[in-house]
């Protein structure tokens, strides 16, 4: 009997599990599509924004404080844009600043940020730490790097390959994958003497693939943040009551 | 920037699901009533980049869009109109507004656990903080993590990230894999340590094998952040896809890619790959509706591609 009843329950077990695995689907069809997320065509979920909204309050009154002025948008571009030269520019003269500061005797020529680690645009009117917050996430460090002449060249050679860049201090041309006709400080470049370039950790590392920017003959970590640097720079020049209208020079062009 | 386009759908027909019926000695669609039919929604999104309130309204290019709360309201009305829903991301959801640079991890993996993602992969930026930076926010993430090619084994993330999860939908099996980019050259050694990055290709193959085949998956997904495509012949969503037989979905990330509609890829198997991308910062949410029809004549477990190659 108990046997049996054993046995009963094992069927049904089995034609249970069976039934399961007897479960088959086929794909009929399928509708794919991409939204847009904007209050036009999404409600927003209140439980969400109520979640942060704490935390928003505290962000808010450090972030909301302007410290520069544009009178249009700067937005990166290739080879050279405003957004980019107003960057490169600003990092040369605070790192110059940071150099004598430090007390070494090296002093930066040319400036580098990694087109990539630019991550938005400058709109037209008030520039707040947001702003640069949200054009510099990321926490690197200034660098100083004393650099060969020839390796100099294979840095601005790669930045020429990827068709311009984010750099201050050197002008040249692109030509095929090479920086033409380098001038630094509108001096020739020259293989045998030593260059400071004034970048950021990430880059300094062989970030981005810059691996030439291992062969530094010196390096010096500053201890600053990027992004605490570009506020300093800007908050200066604010107070001062400059207003941000950097140009485009022709600093990289094209052959 | 006037109205913003209209989202266009692309309604795909699977006929060769329906002569597979045929083949097999089944009348494709009699006998089958609407209660057969089984819709599978999947929602993605990518590189959201803690954007967690919309963009500043003075934004040059984005101003007012996005926002995580109205990504969560769009998933809320999905899943009222189909509970068989997955919510996906492809990967860095870290860095890039100060709600990181002052919080860290924490509140983005808060923010999206209560906006209920179901599974996520690990991008580059997820390793902008180091190791620790990653790990010491992990407690926040109520989904997990899938990642198949990154060997953690000698990292303290050992055991963190799943190889690969399946998901149970009204019986339907949905078996997810991802696949993390070459940290080499994009991420500095300092913060990434010790990870081992596998080849994509191979551990694609394996996966979408053991997937389909042994746990019998009705359908498999491949969670990338390799990026949609290249100049170069770096490996990318768009150059993987005709190297594999039995994913059915790619859903990348990376690359910020606004594809104004999926695209389609013909796999190794002849058949069409979906591979999408959803821009980033939130600005777009992916959405792919699959209608399965639920059959149990069949003993079992040959899945829909299979049939479909008969």
């Amino acid at each position: 009997m108990l046997q049996s009843i054993k046995r009963s329950l094992l069927i049904t077990l089995v034609f249970l599990t069976s039934l399961s695995c007897s479960q088959v689907f086929q794909m009929q069809s399928s509708e794919i599509s991409n939204h847009m997320v904007s209050a036009d065509n999404m409600v927003a979920d209140e439980r969400i924004t109520s979640l942060y909204l704490p935390y928003k309050m505290q962000l808010d009154k450090e972030m909301d404080i302007v410290i520069g002025k544009t009178t249009e948008n700067l937005v990166k571009g290739k080879p050279e844009s405003k957004l980019t030269n107003y960057l490169a520019d600003l990092m040369l003269d605070e790192s110059r600043r940071v150099a004598a500061n430090n007390g070494p005797t090296i002093s930066p020529d040319v400036s580098f940020l990694n087109y990539g680690g630019i991550r938005t645009a400058f709109p037209e009117g008030d520039i707040t730490v947001r702003k640069v917050f949200e054009l510099m996430p990321f926490e690197n460090e200034l660098v100083l790097l004393e650099l060969k002449g020839s390796d100099m060249q294979a840095f601005l050679d790669y930045v020429a390959s990827s068709g311009g860049d984010c750099v201050g201090g050197a002008r040249f041309v692109i030509s095929g994958e090479r920086a033409s006709g380098v001038k630094i400080d509108n001096k020739e470049l020259k293989a045998d003497e030593t260059y400071c370039l004034a970048t950021s950790d990430y880059v300094a590392d062989g970030g981005d693939n810059y691996s030439m920017l291992k062969n530094a003959v010196k390096r010096i970590n500053t201890g600053e943040k990027i992004r605490d640097v570009i506020i300093r720079y800007m908050k200066r020049n604010h107070m001062a009551g400059q207003i941000i209208q950097p140009e485009l020079d022709g600093r990289i062009t094209n052959e | 920037m006037g109205g913003l386009p209209m989202n266009r759908r692309i309604f795909i027909k699977n006929l060769a699901a329906g002569s597979a019926g045929l083949a097999a000695g089944l009348a494709p669609f009699q006998g089958f009533s609407k209660n057969d039919l089984l819709t599978l929604t999947l929602l993605h999104t990518n590189d959201l980049h803690s954007q967690i309130e919309p963009f500043d309204a003075n934004h040059p290019r984005y101003a007012g869009r996005a926002g995580l709360a109205r990504v969560a309201g769009f998933a809320n009305a999905c899943r009222l109109e189909n509970p068989n829903l997955l919510l996906l991301d492809a990967g860095d959801f870290f860095q890039g507004t100060p709600y990181f640079n002052f919080f860290k991890g924490d509140i983005m993996l808060n923010m999206m656990t209560e906006m209920g993602y179901d599974a996520g992969t690990i991008g580059n930026h997820e390793f902008d903080n180091g190791l620790e930076g990653l790990r010491d926010p992990l407690p926040h993430a109520g989904f997990p993590l899938i990642n198949s090619n990154y060997d953690f084994s000698d990292t303290i993330l050992s055991g963190k990230f799943p190889r690969y999860k399946i998901f149970k939908k009204s019986g339907l099996r949905i078996g997810i894999y991802g696949l993390g980019i070459q940290l080499r050259g994009l991420v500095n050694e300092k913060q990434h340590g010790a990870v081992r990055y596998n080849d994509p290709i191979p551990v694609a193959l394996e996966m979408e094998k053991f997937l389909a085949l042994e746990k019998k998956c009705d359908l498999v997904v491949c969670l990338s952040h390799l990026g949609l495509r290249y100049q170069n012949d770096k490996i990318s969503d768009v150059s993987l896809a005709p190297e594999l037989s039995y994913t059915d979905v790619i859903i990348g990330g990376h690359t910020h890619s606004f594809l104004e509609e999926p695209l389609q890829i013909r796999n190794k198997a002849g058949e069409m790959t979906i591979v999408n991308q959803a821009h980033y910062g939130g600005l777009m949410v992916g959405k792919l509706d699959f209608v399965f029809r639920e059959g149990s004549r069949k003993r079992s477990g040959l899945r829909s591609s299979q049939q479909k190659e008969l």
